[in-house]
């Protein structure tokens, strides 16, 4: 176990810092954000002062080390349209991602794991229809239709919940099913297979044959084992929901890592843009770790094995 | 498979309330951001709106009696700065409108002294300098006295090398120091001559709000910084702000300007990124107004909404990038004509913006009456593609490709992409080759410094412009049409010796009927030589809420929403 946590750190740190200077020069790469900070009025000969002010002519491998060395002691300097501090606006940020996202992984589990088992359960029947059918139109549907679509209904013409922004629960629920929806459709599928899998399996025809209760052979034996590959996609499909969380705070103006860096794009704010997309992989690491882990929790062969 | 008997079982019960539970404990332990509580119940509504007055609304006693808080939607808060010296024009409906400008405008875009800090002004003889007579009743947000040595931190500080505010390059360039005559009159000198400069610190042409001294503290190196909140003379105070999500104004109620004191308890400006979202939000009766589209100013009339918002804020053009080159074929008058006949401009227009929110324009930057060197008997020019074909085969065009450079400038243009396709199109009609590049301004802007210039493999290059609405109009001139040489940024005139040279009359220009005369002149020759395509004027859109907002005089031309004017139905 120590080897394996060791391991992945230093796949982690090593993760992080390809990852650090790729976005560096990619992002550099796209135009100076001199362009958007300075007037429209501004000279060559202004544009040039600015840009050598705030060291952009140097060659890029000098402004990496600058970068790197500034980040070791973690100064990661000042928003370039705010004016803040990079680490205060980022970090502002990170919580209400993580509760958006967490939300729509809940609004995932809810739909899906009924949905999952139904289908596999009641193969070929209505029920298996249906569910395959409500999933299907989360993913088909593009995330701002789904997100302008659920304002218009239950936020104009119902009036249930409001339109945008933060503050109660009730600001969760539209961009959580939004975004949870669409990440639901493969879940159901994935669970459904997996299911049909292994509710076809020796050992859990062996289990009917002792006698056992039909729900205690479905979820204690056969979801158990159905789940492994499920969990190994939610791990996958976390970095999909940050990514198209994107759409969906931009949409419902949700204060989040996705819109900041969104934000941080256009305006060529390479300070911000680098520790948001730090920060969005450094969450993946985690996450992904983190289902590693629960292998061990859910299949003893792997713990045995280790 | 045996046929399973489905039971509800205690993982189908348990899984989706954990899930549940889940949600709760994310959700949880929210603070509620509700509006601040007024300080007594709101009037109600009268029923039936009233539309934008003309008039100045009879002045109001100051009273804390105030209630209400205003919402107002935008679609970006773009530079999100406090720190004036790094915001902009377009960031005026973030945090400029806590402060107040040395020299005001009316609703029609005339500059006035009523409606701004100074009791009035005096340019220089020499045009190199401008005097400044403050009020004395003006303070600051803390309750400090403003006076002229912060008119001289102001120029300071937005003219340091580290302020990128829109104009502060301006002040960088053009004031050499600001003497201080007496606690209320200062005197800004300039380092050449500049009979327009007064424009520069009105609240209808720039960004640059007077600051205080006291707000800031200056480092080491040169540089400054703000120390606690933003402090301003305006009708409304700075009291928080949610990056990203809102930002939170009260009433100043010993506000200076008696004619305008805040009628709202509060304001809040929230950032709604997507338009169709700043709708529903009027809609739902969660905001008060909101910035719309073009597109979307049908709707929001037939929702009953008032549709209102500052007029001839912009114009919109069609750029030869580079015509002064013999190189390219938009050097040959012919050529430019045809491009410029070539269009159906009308029926682009009425594809694109809503009646009522646009006037067609004759020339690019005169555009109005209020601009300094407007000809009233230009017309725009008219659709005829068969003179256009008459036209491209006498200027000698041998079908090389044009390059269209089609760029989004953050929300400066949004419909500029389409203006150009649409061209593209027209220009095909009558045998024109072109090819689009899609960038954007930072991929843009380069270009426009190369020591090479635009490729020569294509037969010119074409791009669309958005002037913002200068009734000084030099500004715009230089910016689109001047040389580098002499501080121009575009170069999109085909006879640069000419341009300078006018430009350079107009900046020696002592008087304004000198400088009117000289543009006069210039607007005419330069119209028979098609240097542009004109195409539109337009307005800047917001739909308000009739059962909360009785009245709004956002104003005429420039970069001003005038917010302090808004009034709240009683």
């Amino acid at each position: 176990m120590p080897k394996f946590v060791i391991g992945r750190f230093i796949q982690a740190v090593l993760t992080l810092f390809v990852t650090s200077f790729a976005i560096f020069a990619l992002s550099y790469s796209s135009g100076s954000p001199a362009d958007l900070l300075l007037g429209r009025d501004a000279s060559a000969k202004e544009r040039a002062a600015f840009i050598e002010r705030m060291g952009w002519d140097k060659p890029l491998p000098v402004q990496y080390w600058r970068f790197f060395t500034d980040a070791l002691q973690g100064e990661f300097g000042v928003s370039l349209r705010m004016q803040e501090p990079v680490t205060s606006v980022v970090g502002a940020r990170i919580m209400p991602s993580l509760k958006l996202t967490a939300v729509a992984l809940a609004i995932t589990v809810i739909i899906s794991m009924p949905l999952g088992v139904l289908g596999a359960v009641r193969r070929g029947q209505w029920v298996d229809r249906a569910a395959l059918s409500f999933a299907l139109i989360g993913q088909a549907a593009p995330a701002f239709f789904l997100a302008l679509g659920s304002i218009l209904v239950f936020a104009v013409w119902f009036k249930w919940f409001p339109t945008s922004g933060t503050g109660t629960w009730m600001h969760y629920v539209l961009p959580g099913v939004t975004l949870g929806w669409g990440i639901s459709a493969g879940m159901v599928r994935l669970l459904r297979a997996s299911m049909l899998d292994v509710l076809d399996s020796e050992y859990v025809k062996l289990a009917r044959v002792k006698g056992l209760h039909e729900g205690a052979v479905v979820w204690k034996h056969a979801m158990r084992n159905a789940l492994i590959p499920v969990v190994t996609f939610m791990g996958y499909t976390y970095g999909h929901i940050l990514a198209a969380a994107i759409i969906t705070e931009t949409v419902f103006a949700w204060p989040g890592l996705g819109k900041l860096t969104y934000d941080a794009i256009i305006w060529r704010d390479f300070p911000v843009l680098q520790l948001a997309i730090l920060v969005w992989v450094s969450i993946i690491i985690l996450i992904n770790f983190l289902v590693d882990l629960s292998y061990g929790v859910m299949d003893p062969r792997i713990r045995i094995g280790e | 498979m045996a046929k399973a008997n489905w039971v509800v079982s205690k993982w189908l019960l348990w899984a989706p309330l954990l899930a549940l539970f889940l949600v709760a404990a994310a959700c949880g332990g929210e603070e509620e951001t509700t509006a601040p509580e007024p300080t007594e119940p709101p009037a109600e509504a009268t029923t039936a709106p009233v539309a934008a007055a003309t008039e100045a609304p009879t002045p109001e006693v100051m009273t804390s009696d105030l209630a209400g808080q205003l919402d107002i939607a935008v679609a970006a808060f773009q530079h999100e700065a406090l720190d004036m010296a790094f915001s902009s024009t377009t960031a005026k409906t973030y945090s400029g409108h806590m402060f107040d400008y040395l020299i005001g405008n009316l609703p029609g875009g005339e500059l006035t002294a009523d409606r701004g800090l100074v009791t009035d002004w005096t340019i220089g003889s020499d045009a190199a300098s401008l005097m400044v007579n403050l009020r004395e009743s003006v303070k600051w947000h803390d309750g400090e006295e403003f006076n002229a040595e912060d008119v001289a931190f102001t120029m300071r500080r937005l003219g340091a090398e580290e302020a990128t505010c829109t104009f502060c390059g301006q002040i960088r360039r053009r004031v050499d120091m600001t003497e201080i005559i007496d606690p209320h009159t200062a005197n800004i000198v300039l380092k050449a001559p500049d009979l327009t400069f007064f424009g520069t610190v009105s609240s209808r042409d720039t960004d640059i709000v007077m600051i205080a001294e006291h707000n800031f503290q200056e480092n080491s190196d040169g540089t400054f910084t703000l120390v606690g909140d933003p402090v301003g003379t305006g009708s409304v105070k700075f009291v928080e702000r949610r990056l990203g999500e809102t930002v939170d104004y009260e009433a100043n109620l010993d506000y200076w300007n008696t004619d305008y004191p805040p009628t709202w308890a509060t304001r809040r400006i929230l950032q709604l990124a997507e338009p169709a979202v700043r709708l529903n939000a009027l809609r739902a009766g969660e905001v008060d107004m909101v910035q719309i589209d073009s597109d979307q100013v049908p709707q929001a009339r037939d929702l009953g909404f008032t549709i209102n918002g500052p007029k001839g804020r912009g114009t919109y053009l069609i750029n030869y990038l580079e015509a002064f080159r013999p190189e390219f074929i938009t050097n040959d008058l012919d050529f430019r004509k045809a491009l410029a006949l070539a269009i159906d401009m009308d029926a682009v227009v009425e594809a694109l913006f809503a009646p009522g929110t646009y006037e067609r324009s004759a020339t690019p930057f005169w555009t109005k009456a209020a601009v300094v060197g407007y000809v009233p008997d230009l017309d725009p020019y008219p659709y005829d593609p068969e003179e256009a074909k008459r036209l491209v085969e006498a200027s000698g065009y041998d079908g090389t490709p044009l390059m269209l450079w089609s760029f989004v400038q953050t929300a400066w243009c949004p419909v500029c992409p389409d203006i150009l396709e649409l061209a593209q199109g027209y220009w095909s009609e009558i045998g024109v080759n072109t090819e689009i590049t899609p960038t954007d301004w930072t991929g843009f802007r380069p270009n426009l410094f190369s020591e090479e210039g635009f490729s020569k493999e294509f037969a010119g290059h074409v791009s669309m412009d958005r002037a913002p609405g200068r009734p000084l109009a030099l500004q715009n001139l230089l910016i689109s049409w001047v040389s580098h040489e002499n501080g121009g940024v575009i170069q999109a005139y085909h006879d640069l010796e000419g341009v300078d040279s006018m430009y350079e009359r107009a900046g020696l220009a002592t008087t304004m009927d000198d400088l009117d005369r000289i543009l006069q002149q210039f607007n005419r020759d330069s119209y028979e030589a098609y240097p542009a395509i004109p195409i539109v004027q337009i307005d800047e859109t917001w739909a308000l809420d009739p059962d909360t907002i009785a009245s709004w005089e956002p104003g005429d031309m420039g970069f001003g929403h005038h917010w302090e004017t808004i009034r709240q139905v009683r």
